[in-house]
C-alpha cells in the first residue's frame, strides 16, 4: 500500500519536531542529531537516507529512546496511536515520546507493541541461548495475556507469515542454526507479534546479500500492506530508497537536507548532496571506464595465474558423544584463468567459497586439491597452492591482498607510514632514508595527503582506512591484487570512489586484479570478466558485459534480478496494482 | 559507528587529530578512572617507603627493650605551651608512666602528663646504611633525650616498635610481589604464547599441564616445597626460594591470559595483512601481536601482584614462609596469631591494615587498567 494519492492526507501517526540527540566524547559533546523534523503517515514507507555518521540511525532510535550513552535534549517525538490510513488526524491525545522516561512503563508499553524496530545486525539482536520461538512468544506475553499455548501457535503463524519454511520445526532452532536472512525473518517476526502501528526498520538488509535483501524488502513490503503499519526506514542505498520508499528524508550531518515524495527527489534533487547519493548508486548499473584496461598481450597471452580444479572442504566433528566427522565443501573444482594486466571478477553470495578460494591463492588455507600457477616476474612458474607455495617470501610482493573491512585490516597501533612501510622494509625495496618519500608518493596515488603519515588509523573514515590500504597492497609494485569486497563495507557513494581508484591504479601499472564481491554490480562495474560461484562451485564465467546482458545459469539471472537500482521507475517489488506515480 | 567516525575525534589546539599515540589514549582513558588514579598514588607512596624504609623508620626495627612489652602507641602532641602560657608549634610525645601488679607480673603503661619528649624532624640518629649502601645519619622524625622510646603504634611482645618494623616490612612484602610476577610473566610469557601461537599438539599439552596445576590445592603445595627448604639457608636466599615457590604456581593463569590473546590476535586481519606483507614470525609477533596486548598484560600482572602478596603473608604467617630475622608483614602477623597478645595489644593487627590498604590499592589500580587497556574497543 503507497499513500493513497486522493487528497485527503493520511493521518500522521508520528511526528519529529525540532528533534535534538547528544553523545557526551572525552571533550565536548558530538550532536548527533541537530533540529530534525520528520512526519511519518499511517501506512506509508518514509526512507531516511544518509551516509555514515549522518545522524540517521540515531534520529530512529531517538524514537524509542534507546540512545545511550546518548541523550535527548531537544524537541518532540509526538505519536498518535489512534492514527489510521485515509482519516484526518487522528482526534485522540498524542503521546510525547521524548516526555516519557526512558526506562519507564508506559514507554516500555509502546516500545515493541505499538511502535517495533529490527536492525542491522539480526545475530546481536537475537539472544543466542534462546530459541527463535522462545523469543518470539515472550515478545508475544510480554504485550499479551496469553497461555505458552496460544503463544507457540501465534508464533508459528508469525514464522509462516514472514515465509519461514516449515515453521513449526523452525521454532525449536537456535539462531545462529540460521542463515542471516531468517535471522532477520525472525526479528521481523516478533517485531509483528503485536501487529504494531509502526515499524522502525534500521538497515534491516545492510548485513544481507543482495538476493536475501530483496527478499526481505519485498516481505517487509507486503506485511505493511497487510498490517497497514508505517514504516520508517533507515538506509544509506538510494537503490532501496528507490525500491521501498513513498517519501525520502536525505540526512546530513545531522540534519534533514531534503525531503519529500520520492519520485520528485529522484527526479528533481535540490540539493548536491541528494544528487551525489543517487549519482553514486546508478553508477554501478553500468560499466566503469575500463577501456584503457583490456589486456596489454590480447586473450592470446599466456595467463599470469591458471587455476585448476581446486578443492577445499573445511572438516570437523559434531556431537559430543556421538562424533560425528563433518565437511563443509568450500571449493569445488574451480578452474579459471587471469591474463595479465585482466581484472576479473568473482561474484557470489556469502557462503559461495569466494573469499575462501581468495586465501587459498594467497596460502592463508591450505587446498586439499588442484593447483594454481602463478607466472613470476622473471617468467617461472610456482603453484601458489602447494605446501611450499610461498617458501621465497618476495612471491608476497607480487601478489597483494586488499581486505574487506578497513578497520580490522590496520594495525591500530601503528602510524600510517609504520603500515606502508612495512612490506617496503621488508621485501627491502628502497633504502632506509627514502622510506618517507616513498610513503608519501603511495599516499598521493590514492588521494590522500602526504602529511597524514603520522597518524594513527582510528583519525581515518572507512573510505580513507580503505586507500591507505590499498596504498600497502599497492607499496611492493605488485603483479596480482586479489581485493576481497573491497568496497562493501563502505557507503554507495565511496563505493564508487574507490573503484574509479582502483581502475585507474590499475589502468596505469597494467595490474591484473581479481575483485571479490557479493554486487553483481560492483563486479560489473569494474571487470572485463566475471566468475559466478555458487556453493563452492563456478557456475558461469565470461565476458561481464555477456553475462549480465544474457545470464545462462538460472542463478546468475536470479543475482541480477535483486540488485536494487536507483530508480522509483525500475523498482520491481511494487505490487503491480497498487498504481505507482508511473 | 558515530564515536569511529572522522566528525567525533575530538578536535584541540594541541596537536593534530590522530596522531596520539596509542599509550597516549591509554592514559587519557584511565586518567578518568578515579579510584584507580587514587590508589595508583597509594601505591606509589607505599613504593616509595618501601624504598626509603630505614629514613621513614623512627626506630631500629630490631632493637628490643623489655621495659617496654606491649606499651600502647604514643600520640603526637603538635602544639605545646611556652613558659608564658601562650601556644607554640613544637610536637612532642609524652613518656611512659610504668606501673607492675606485683601479682600478676603484668606491667600496665600509662601516659605521664609531665613528661614531655620533643620530636624533631631530621634530626640526628645512630648512623646507618639506607638501602643497605648508602650511609646517613639522619631520619625523618627522632625523638629528643637518650634511652627514651618513639612508640607510635605500640610495641610488641619484646617492646619493639611496630611503626619501624612495619615499615622496614614493606619492602619485603612489596617486593615478593613484584619479583614474584616478573618471573611468572616471563615464564607465563614463553609458555603461554607458544601455546597460542603455536597451537595444535604443544597447545594441548600446555594446557592439560596448566589445568593440572591449577587442580593441585595451593595452601598445601606452598607448604609442602617451603618445608623442603633446607632450614640452614641465609634469609635472602630463602626469599628468593620462596618467590620462585609463588611464581610457580602464578604463572598458570598469566600464561592462559597471554594465550588468550595470541588466539584472538592470530586470525585478525591486520596481522593477516602483515603476514601477507612477509613478516617472519618473529617479527608478526613482536611487532603486531605483543604491542596490541602489552596493556592488557600489564593489567593482568598488576591483578596478580595482590595474590603474590596475600600468599607471601599466608606463607610466613603459617610459619612457612620468611622468618624471623627477615622482616615482612606475614612473619609480623605472627605476633598476631595469639589471641591474648591480640587482646592486650592490638595494634599488632596493623600490619593486616597496611596489607588490606596495598591489596585493594593494586586491585582498584588493575581494574582501572584493565578498562584503559585497549583504547580502540568501543
Amino acid at each position: 500500500m503507497t499513500a493513497p494519492p486522493g487528497p485527503a492526507p493520511a493521518a500522521e501517526v508520528l511526528a519529529i519536531v525540532d528533534l535534538e540527540t547528544h553523545f557526551p566524547l572525552n571533550r565536548g559533546t558530538l550532536k548527533a542529531v541537530e533540529g530534525v523534523s520528520l512526519t511519518l503517515r499511517a501506512g506509508e514507507t518514509l526512507c531516511v537516507v544518509g551516509e555514515s555518521g549522518s545522524g540517521k540511525s540515531v534520529t530512529a532510535r531517538s524514537i524509542l529512546n534507546i540512545v545511550k550513552p546518548g541523550r535527548i535534549v531537544g524537541g518532540h517525538i509526538w505519536f498518535r496511536p489512534d492514527a489510521v490510513i485515509g482519516a484526518g488526524n487522528g482526534n485522540g491525545p498524542a503521546i510525547d515520546l521524548c516526555a516519557l522516561d526512558p526506562d519507564g512503563p508506559r514507554l516500555r508499553a509502546i516500545r515493541g507493541a505499538r511502535i517495533a524496530m529490527i536492525f542491522q545486525e539480526p545475530m546481536s539482536a537475537l539472544s543466542p541461548m534462546h530459541t527463535i520461538g522462545q523469543q518470539i512468544i515472550e515478545a508475544v506475553r510480554l504485550h499479551r495475556a496469553m497461555d505458552k499455548q496460544e503463544a507457540r501457535a501465534r508464533a508459528i503463524e508469525l514464522l509462516r507469515q514472514v515465509q519461514f519454511r516449515e515453521p513449526e520445526t523452525a521454532i525449536d532452532r537456535y539462531p545462529f542454526q540460521l542463515s542471516g536472512g531468517m535471522r532477520q525473518r525472525a526479528l521481523i517476526a516478533m517485531a509483528l507479534s503485536c501487529q504494531p502501528q509502526v515499524l522502525i526498520a534500521d538497515e534491516p538488509t545492510t548485513a544481507l546479500d543482495v538476493t536475501t535483501q530483496a527478499e526481505i524488502l519485498s516481505l517487509i513490503r507486503s506485511l505493511q500492506q497487510r498490517y497497514g503499519m508505517a514504516v520508517l526506514l533507515v538506509t544509506h542505498d538510494m537503490g532501496v530508497v528507490a525500491e521501498m520508499a513513498d517519501r525520502v528524508a536525505v540526512m546530513q550531518g545531522g540534519r534533514v537536507i531534503e525531503h519529500g515524495p520520492v519520485d520528485a527527489v529522484f527526479r528533481a534533487p535540490r540539493e548536491a548532496h541528494t544528487r551525489r547519493l543517487i549519482e553514486a548508486a546508478r553508477l554501478l548499473e553500468r560499466r566503469g571506464d575500463r577501456a584503457a584496461g583490456t589486456p596489454a598481450g590480447g586473450p592470446g597471452q599466456a595467463p599470469i595465474l591458471s587455476v585448476r580444479g581446486l578443492c577445499l572442504a573445511f572438516r570437523g566433528t559434531t556431537g559430543f558423544l556421538r562424533r560425528r566427522a563433518t565437511a563443509v565443501h568450500a571449493l569445488r573444482d574451480v578452474s579459471f584463468d587471469v591474463a595479465p594486466g585482466e581484472a576479473l571478477g568473482i561474484v557470489g553470495e556469502s557462503g559461495s567459497g569466494k573469499t575462501t578460494l581468495a586465501r587459498a591463492l594467497l596460502g592463508i588455507h591450505r587446498v586439499d586439491a588442484g593447483q594454481a600457477r602463478f607466472r613470476r616476474a622473471d617468467g617461472s612458474l610456482v603453484d601458489l597452492c602447494a605446501r611450499q607455495g610461498y617458501a621465497d617470501r618476495s612471491l608476497y610482493a607480487e601478489i597483494r591482498m586488499i581486505f574487506q573491512d578497513p578497520f580490522a585490516a590496520l594495525n591500530p597501533r601503528q602510524t600510517v607510514e609504520q603500515i606502508i612501510a612495512e612490506p617496503l622494509r621488508i621485501h627491502r625495496l628502497c633504502q632506509r632514508s627514502g622510506i618517507g618519500d616513498r610513503v608519501a608518493a603511495l599516499l598521493r596515488d590514492v588521494d590522500l595527503s602526504a602529511d597524514v603519515m603520522d597518524r594513527y588509523p582510528h583519525a581515518f573514515s572507512g573510505g580513507q582506512r580503505q586507500r591507505i590500504g590499498i596504498a600497502r597492497a599497492m607499496a611492493t609494485n605488485p603483479r596480482l591484487v586479489v581485493a576481497d569486497e573491497p568496497t562493501s563495507a563502505l557507503d554507495g557513494s565511496l563505493r564508487a570512489q574507490i573503484l574509479d581508484l582502483l581502475l585507474e591504479l590499475r589502468n596505469r601499472l597494467g595490474l591484473s586484479i581479481i575483485l571479490i564481491s557479493h554486487d553483481i554490480g560492483v563486479v560489473r562495474y569494474f571487470c572485463e570478466r566475471m566468475a559466478v560461484m555458487r556453493q563452492g562451485e563456478l557456475v558461469e564465467i565470461g565476458a561481464s558485459d555477456q553475462i549480465c546482458d544474457a545470464p545462462r545459469h538460472p542463478y546468475t539471472a536470479e543475482l541480477l534480478a535483486a540488485v536494487p537500482r536507483a530508480g522509483p521507475r525500475h523498482a520491481r517489488l511494487r505490487d503491480p496494482d497498487a498504481a505507482g506515480p508511473d | 559507528m558515530l564515536t569511529r567516525s572522522g566528525d567525533a575525534a575530538p578536535r584541540g589546539p594541541r596537536r593534530p587529530t590522530g596522531t596520539e599515540s596509542p599509550w597516549a589514549l591509554v592514559w587519557g582513558r584511565f586518567r578518568h578512572h578515579r579510584l584507580a588514579l587514587v590508589s595508583g598514588v597509594i601505591l606509589a607512596l607505599l613504593y616509595l617507603s618501601a624504598i626509603f624504609a630505614e629514613f621513614l623508620a623512627p626506630g631500629d626495627p630490631q632493637a628490643y627493650n623489655a621495659r617496654y612489652t606491649f606499651a600502647p602507641p604514643q600520640s603526637i602532641h603538635l602544639l605545646d605551651r611556652d613558659e608564658d602560657g601562650s601556644l607554640v608549634f613544637r610536637p612532642y610525645v609524652h613518656g611512659y608512666a610504668v606501673t607492675v601488679d606485683p601479682e600478676a607480673m603484668r606491667r600496665t603503661f600509662a601516659i605521664d602528663p609531665d613528661k614531655k619528649h620533643p620530636l624533631r624532624l631530621l634530626g640526628r640518629s645512630e648512623p646507618y646504611l639506607l638501602m643497605g649502601f648508602i650511609p646517613m645519619q639522619r631520619k625523618l622524625l627522632t625523638i629528643e633525650g637518650q634511652g627514651t622510646p618513639l612508640l607510635l603504634l605500640g610495641a610488641d611482645r619484646l617492646g619493639r616498635d611496630v611503626l619501624s618494623r612495619l615499615i622496614i616490612g614493606t619492602r619485603v612484602s612489596l617486593s615478593v610481589g613484584l619479583v614474584g610476577v616478573v618471573l611468572s610473566l616471563a615464564i607465563g610469557l614463553v609458555v603461554g604464547g607458544l601455546s597460542g601461537y603455536h597451537g595444535g599438539l604443544l597447545d594441548l599439552v600446555v594446557q592439560r599441564v596448566i589445568e593440572f596445576l591449577r587442580s593441585v590445592p595451593t595452601i598445601p603445595l606452598w607448604m609442602g616445597l617451603a618445608a623442603a627448604l633446607p632450614r640452614d639457608w641465609p634469609p635472602l636466599t630463602i626469599y628468593f626460594a620462596i618467590t620462585v615457590i609463588l611464581s610457580l604456581v602464578g604463572w598458570t593463569e598469566l600464561a592462559r591470559v597471554v594465550r588468550g590473546r595470541f588466539l584472538a590476535l592470530k586470525t585478525e586481519d591486520y596481522v593477516t595483512a602483515a603476514r601477507l606483507d612477509g613478516a617472519s614470525d618473529l617479527s608478526l609477533v613482536f611487532r603486531h601481536m605483543m604491542p596490541a596486548f602489552s596493556s592488557h598484560i600489564i593489567a593482568a600482572a598488576s591483578l596478580a601482584i595482590p595474590a603474590m602478596i596475600l600468599a607471601e603473608t599466608s606463607l610466613s604467617f603459617l610459619g612457612l614462609g620468611l622468618q624471623a630475622p627477615i622482616i615482612s608483614w606475614g612473619v609480623l602477623l605472627q605476633e598476631a596469631q595469639n589471641l591474648r597478645s591480640v587482646a592486650t595489644a592490638p595494634w599488632l593487627l596493623w600490619p593486616a591494615a597496611a596489607m588490606i590498604v596495598a591489596v585493594l590499592a593494586m586491585n582498584f589500580l588493575g581494574d582501572g587498567l584493565r578498562d584503559a587497556a585497549d583504547p580502540y574497543a568501543t
